[in-house]
């Protein structure tokens, strides 16, 4: 793991250096079990229970989703003859809100790093490293998707015409408690991680709040349960872990400064969580099979077996963020 | 099995219900779609916004859906 840090700070070799690392993944055969484990987590392919969102997993999921990513993208700098130091930037998306005339559109998509809109006829992305069909990466979606090529479309959803805003995030970071009683898209909010993952907002508008906005103001490839599809996914969910180790750090300290692991949901009052979200449950893919990815280092006959209260503290599982106080 | 029918920029959706259940067909291809809480309906394939109908939620698939 290692030091995880805000994309606006990366010098372009920083940039050029993931956005290789990423490519490589793509052409190894990592990258593309990301959004079939993205499938798999939401119970859509197989069929079943919603594992990753919509509960108190939401954000315990998506941590293991991206610790075992920045694993296949350390390996992945090795075989380009890094030293597999890099990490998963993350996108502070408020930061962007708050930029005026580039209309929320900064840097971070540039051809240099995650390419840009698409284009108004079809929302396919032309230029940068992940457009399809183009020498720079030949970015090709290969799971699930009617198109093969990366689509996006800023902000023309009715429903998030805007990016999330730093009063929003900082609303979100106030609340006390971890997650509350139906456990679901309709806590209350009372939920830090029903706010923050978007299904209820502070604001009352009926819009989608903080991450799920961010999925929607993309669109394109980030809108269904194939969003991995799209890069900048990952760079989005480090932002979401992000705030999750934040609100950590500001709620649950013990006496002795070290984290507790708060996660309050273990089927008390209210009834248990749907399966995949209670503390001790296994969370979907990582529960022991085989590993389907092709050979290589850090990879070994089975995927670990992960469950919830195993990924609770980020610190203990040896990342920071440059914003950890 | 009582039958919706609506016709929104050049799509058919239909929709089935029997009982508690709902299908929802938009030209023809049936569309996962899930009961969520408060009355609403999420589909997977416009997994981060819930809607109040399944109405509301076929048109924005044929909205959002590449040309």
């Amino acid at each position: 793991m290692g030091l995880r840090r805000n994309q606006n700070k990366l010098s372009a070799v920083e940039k050029t250096r993931y956005k290789n690392a990423v490519l490589d993944m793509k052409r190894f055969g990592d990258y593309d079990f990301y959004v079939r484990w993205h499938l798999e987590g939401t119970g859509m392919d197989p069929p079943g229970p919603n594992r990753a969102h919509m509960g108190p997993a939401f954000f315990p999921w998506h941590r293991q989703f991206l610790i075992s990513f920045e694993q296949d993208l350390q390996a992945a700098d090795r075989r380009l003859g890094g030293d597999g130091s890099i990490t998963v930037p993350y996108w502070d998306w408020t930061y962007d809100n708050g930029r005026k005339g580039s209309d929320q559109r900064g840097h971070i998509w540039n051809d240099d790093f995650m390419g840009p809109n698409g284009r108004s006829s079809d929302q396919r992305v032309m230029t940068g490293p992940f457009a399809t069909g183009v020498p720079a990466g030949n970015w090709i979606l290969n799971v699930r998707t009617t198109v093969d090529y990366l689509e996006r479309s800023f902000g023309t959803s009715p429903f998030a015409g805007s990016l999330p805003t730093k009063n929003e995030m900082e609303a979100a970071l106030r609340i006390d408690f971890y997650d509350s009683t139906p456990w679901n898209d309709s806590s209350s909010l009372l939920s830090f991680r029903n706010v923050s993952e978007g299904w209820a907002r502070p604001d009352g508008v009926g819009e989608p709040g903080l991450h799920n906005r961010v999925h929607v103001w993309v669109g394109g490839s980030m809108g269904p349960m194939t969003s991995p599809n799209d890069p900048i996914f990952m760079l989005h969910h480090c932002n979401v872990d992000r705030i999750w180790a934040l609100w950590q750090l500001t709620h649950v300290r013990r006496s002795d400064g070290t984290l507790t692991d708060q996660y309050p949901a273990r089927g008390g009052s209210g009834g248990a969580p749907v399966a995949g979200h209670n503390f001790d449950d296994i969370m979907m893919p990582w529960d022991g099979r085989a590993d389907p990815r092709p050979a290589g280092p850090g990879h070994s006959a089975n995927l670990p077996t992960v469950r919830v209260r195993d990924v609770l503290n980020h610190r203990a599982l040896g990342i920071s963020y440059d914003t950890d106080p | 099995m009582p039958e919706e029918k609506h016709s929104y920029k050049g799509s058919e959706i239909v929709i089935r219900t029997e009982g508690d259940s709902k299908e929802l067909f938009i030209d023809g291809q049936p569309i996962r779609v899930d009961a969520v809480a408060d009355d609403a309906f999420w589909t997977p394939y416009m997994s981060y916004v819930k809607f109040g109908s399944l109405v509301d939620l076929a048109k924005a698939i044929v909205d959002h859906r590449p040309k």
